[in-house]
């Protein structure tokens, strides 16, 4: 379920207005949210163990894959169901799975 | 007026025909609004509203409404009747064939089951979170899936331990989810075809063999 503005304006500690001065609106506030999570799964998830054997590197890959999943797993849903109606979100989701595609060409190099 | 029995059994088939007759339209009736609801979902990803359905099957708004308590009841019998037909439509076929065969069996028959029931799927997924029946749904169809790789993979499956096999299963069942297809026909724009031949490599991969290793 998407909050609505008053309730990301109680969670912030804002008002209403406060959000609408720094967001024309809610899916501008939504792809403005794709961006930062997009920054932050990118610091969470830089390669590690990409010159380690195959056990290692699977074991890696496999372990900053599920992290990232298990934080961002709520708002790619929300993504996932709001794409449709957005170009902007839609080239979002397509830059994520971009990345994902290019970590495992980089951990799966040799295989 | 006395009624002979010969006059009560020739008027109770009409009757009953009757009866039948009309509860085979009230069926028909609503299979035609089913049909107009998975219809308007395969051209628009949205919940369709019921103004629409009923446009499209060509019924009142209130047709509807006398068939299925709400819009959600539709849903659910929507899952069910698409439920019905993916079992109708896909039995198992080749289960006694060699691996490559019952491989591009499975997957083409899942695909095929995904091709129809992807757009359902998605507002499912998206209009349905909330509720418990819907739910239940889900969980049944995933469990199909999953009885259909042990039918299927049998021989495979049965070279490995318990907590293998499961987890086996549960990696297969991901690979050929729904929302999997979606991704190799829209995202990356596969056609059918090709959409298989994915499905069937990583399957092949990731099954283990029933001869013991070499040497």
């Amino acid at each position: 379920m998407l909050p609505t503005a008053a309730k990301l304006a109680e969670r912030a500690g804002c008002s209403v207005r406060s959000i609408f001065e720094r967001f024309p609106d809610m899916r501008g506030l939504q792809v403005a949210a794709a961006d930062y999570a997009i920054q932050q799964v990118v610091a969470m998830a830089a390669p590690r163990d990409g010159g380690g054997d195959r056990a290692a590197r699977i074991k890696s890959h496999v372990n900053t894959r599920a992290r990232a999943s298990e934080h961002w797993l709520p708002l790619w849903r929300a993504l996932m169901a709001l794409q449709d109606d957005s170009v902007e979100l839609k080239a979002r989701t397509r830059a994520m799975r971009e990345r994902v595609l290019s970590l495992m060409e980089h951990m799966y190099g040799p295989e | 007026m006395k009624t002979s029995e010969a006059d009560l059994s020739a008027k109770q088939p009409n009757k009953r025909g009757r009866i039948d007759g009309r509860r085979l339209r009230s069926e028909r009736t609503k299979q035609l609004i089913l049909e107009a609801f998975l219809g308007l979902l395969r051209e628009s990803p949205s919940m369709p509203t019921a103004a629409q359905i009923a446009e499209r099957a060509g019924y009142s708004v209130r047709s509807v409404f006398e068939r299925f308590a709400d819009l959600n009841a539709l849903r659910v019998a929507a899952v069910d009747y698409q439920l019905a037909q993916a079992a109708a439509l896909a039995p198992p076929r080749h289960v006694d064939g060699d691996r490559q065969t019952r491989i591009r069996s499975q997957v083409e028959t899942r695909a095929g089951t995904c091709e129809r029931g992807v757009a359902l799927w998605r507002v499912l997924l998206s209009t349905g979170a909330e509720s418990e029946e819907l739910k239940l749904r889900l969980r049944i169809a995933r469990q199909r899936t999953i009885d259909r790789f042990e039918i299927m993979y049998r021989p495979e499956l049965s070279t490995l331990g318990d907590a293998e096999r499961r987890h086996l299963l549960i990696a297969l069942e991901a690979l050929t989810d729904m929302e999997s297809w979606a991704r190799l026909r829209e995202f990356f724009d596969l056609s059918f075809e090709e959409a298989c031949l994915v499905w069937v490599r990583a399957i092949d991969r990731l099954l283990p063999g029933t001869q013991p290793a070499q040497g």
